[in-house]
């Protein structure tokens, strides 16, 4: 009894202390992650739980060939996020890497784009895909003698441009940390390479690679993660359109959730999205572990 | 005079410079470097800029980048038609509360889980290791029902930026990182100040806040900046207009009366404040960046 007196005593601040955080992941995390999951096997009314109705959610949108068409238009929004914001930020990093000359205000300019709060990032490109004259682009086009282009109603290529937008503006944070990756790499081995006779290309292939592979991998895992939960941004940019050709899951679920107001369907989906989410970031976890038992 | 005096940065080294292939090679990598540049700052200064024209100009054959002349009276008038004081004020105050909700709460769960470890804090931990990686696709619908009627008190948060507020404390990266970085405050400190009779609250007040102050700026930076651009959870939970913030303020200007030149203005108004942030704080934001990198 006096045992447990003082460990209750001792902790009690402690705990108290810990508290609000603890709460605050109950309510804001745990709580609607599992009741997200349970509600979806129920009907509701509005916001208020009715019956329960085992799968029929799951059929209801597993049949719907809508779903199916988001389903690729998502995995299209990763595949050229991939194509895109993969390879462009080791590029811009390794050039970085190089300049001597206005070092600092190139590494700013860098950032700079990611700077900028998303959602006037948005705003931003959807003036500069202005259909008319008025936008950025178009001007440009015009300059160059060419007629000027519908840009984001062109519903085959809508999402190509949400991703150069979404490029634009994510690319500062990563190309900076491959940067940091590649300065870190120790000297003396170039200067090895140097005496070996090895060029840039040979030191750039065999040195300066291989110290970035691992973030590299990491970094494309975090990235189809990212793409493929994305709501805002064709959200903010397209609204789903022109007919539906931008739509994601995570649109599809917001409408189900607060425009439709069918929100057990939007659960149901948020659950099949964590389903195909959980492999990719368990697949994460393997890689990180990997690599950070194979660093030094 | 040497241009290349100090080229032992990247992959080249100071000796390859002797050779023109380099020379040629360097230049290259600066020329496309300055392209990239341009890339990212030619779109927020042609926002910039064509605000000042007026409707007929923007649409002129041929389209020109540069006003006509600017007048500064344009951006007094857009402010007030807009009513921007208010926007801007509700978003300081929006993010000021996240910045001190986040370093209270996640602060304090860091310390604990760090310094105190009462009983149980593995379990805490490896929990909100785990929230953090799990992925919350179904939790949007379940939180707003959350927050529309809150569970045991059973009142309504909707119209306040308390949802923002609650959410930040939820964040368990922020806390992970706070952890990561009292681990490194000597425990000796703590409990030489222990035995001079300091209790938790003014251990965490007079040595953990001084000692740490990198990583409490850096987690401030970051949520500040955040939430000046926030735009989702605003967007849903806010129908009151006096409390509108920035983020979806500017979202709004789409489906607007309001003419393209004001709207570019507008946008401008929206991302001054981080350009402004950015440029003062750059140096703790891109080195921020790698705390979160090497630590999370």
């Amino acid at each position: 009894m006096f045992r447990v007196g003082t460990i209750l005593q001792k902790n009690s601040i402690a705990w108290l202390l810990l508290l609000p955080a603890v709460l605050c992941l109950y309510f804001f995390v745990i709580r609607p992650q599992v009741l997200g999951t349970y509600w979806s096997l129920f009907n509701m009314q509005g916001y208020t739980v009715k019956e329960f109705i085992g799968l029929d959610n799951y059929k209801r949108i597993l049949s719907d060939t809508n779903f199916i068409k988001t389903l690729w238009n998502t995995c299209q929004y990763v595949l050229w996020s991939l194509v895109l914001g993969y390879p462009v930020p080791i590029i811009v990093a390794a050039m970085l890497n190089e300049i001597v000359h206005f070092r600092n205000s190139f590494r700013f300019v860098v950032y700079l784009p990611s700077a900028l709060p998303g959602v006037a990032v948005i705003m931003l490109w959807y003036l500069m895909f202005y259909p008319d004259q008025g936008g950025l682009l178009n001007i440009l086009l015009t300059k160059f003698g060419m007629e000027p282009y519908v840009w984001l109603q062109d519903s085959q290529w809508t999402i190509f441009y949400i991703v150069i937008s979404m490029t634009w503006n994510g690319m500062g944070g990563t190309t900076l940390y491959y940067f940091a990756a590649m300065q870190g790499v120790n000297r003396e081995l170039y200067e090895a390479c140097v005496i070996d006779g090895g060029g840039y290309w040979k030191r750039f292939r065999h040195i300066t690679l291989p110290s970035v592979s691992g973030i590299s991998l990491l970094f494309l895992v975090k990235q189809i993660i990212g793409v493929f939960s994305i709501t805002t941004q064709p959200l903010q940019m397209t609204d789903g359109g022109p007919n539906n050709a931008s739509m994601t899951l995570g649109l599809l679920a917001y409408r189900y959730g607060f425009v439709s107001v069918r929100p057990q369907l939007a659960m149901t989906v948020g659950v099949i999205m964590f389903l195909i989410l959980m492999v990719f970031t368990c697949f994460y976890f393997y890689l990180n572990k990997r690599i950070e038992s194979n660093s030094y | 005079m040497n241009l290349y005096k100090n080229m032992d940065k990247g992959v080249l080294v100071a000796s390859d410079m002797k050779s023109t292939r380099y020379k040629v090679l360097y230049w290259t990598i600066f020329a496309l470097m300055l392209c990239y540049a341009a890339i990212a700052i030619v779109p927020v200064l042609w926002l910039m800029l064509s605000g000042f024209k007026d409707v007929e100009e923007m649409y002129a054959v041929p389209a020109t980048f540069f006003p006509k002349e600017l007048k500064l009276s344009k951006l007094a008038e857009v402010w007030n038609t807009m009513n921007f004081t208010r926007y801007y004020a509700n978003t300081v105050y929006l993010a000021a509360g996240g910045v001190f909700w986040v370093l209270l709460v996640s602060g304090l769960a860091g310390y604990v889980i760090s310094k105190l470890k009462p009983i149980g804090t593995k379990i805490v931990f490896s929990v909100i290791f785990w929230v953090m990686m799990m992925p919350g696709s179904m939790r949007t619908v379940p939180l707003f029902m959350t927050f529309k009627e809150f569970p045991i008190f059973h009142c309504s948060l909707l119209n306040t930026f308390w949802p923002c507020w609650l959410m930040d404390c939820a964040n368990a990266f922020d806390i992970i990182l706070f952890k990561n970085f009292f681990d490194s405050v000597p425990t000796s400190l703590v409990e030489s100040a222990k035995i001079d009779g300091a209790n938790d609250f003014r251990i965490f007040r007079s040595i953990m806040i001084p000692l740490s102050a990198p990583v409490f700026i850096v987690v401030a930076l970051f949520t500040f900046n955040g939430h000046l651009g926030t735009f989702f959870w605003p967007y849903i939970t806010i129908s009151d207009t006096a409390k509108t913030v920035i983020g979806v303020a500017i979202f709004k200007l789409k489906t607007s009366n309001f003419t393209i030149d004001y709207q570019m203005i507008a946008l401008m108004f929206s991302i001054l404040p981080q350009l402004i942030i950015f440029a003062i704080f750059q140096r703790y934001i891109i080195g921020g960046m790698n705390i979160g990198a090497v630590k999370g």
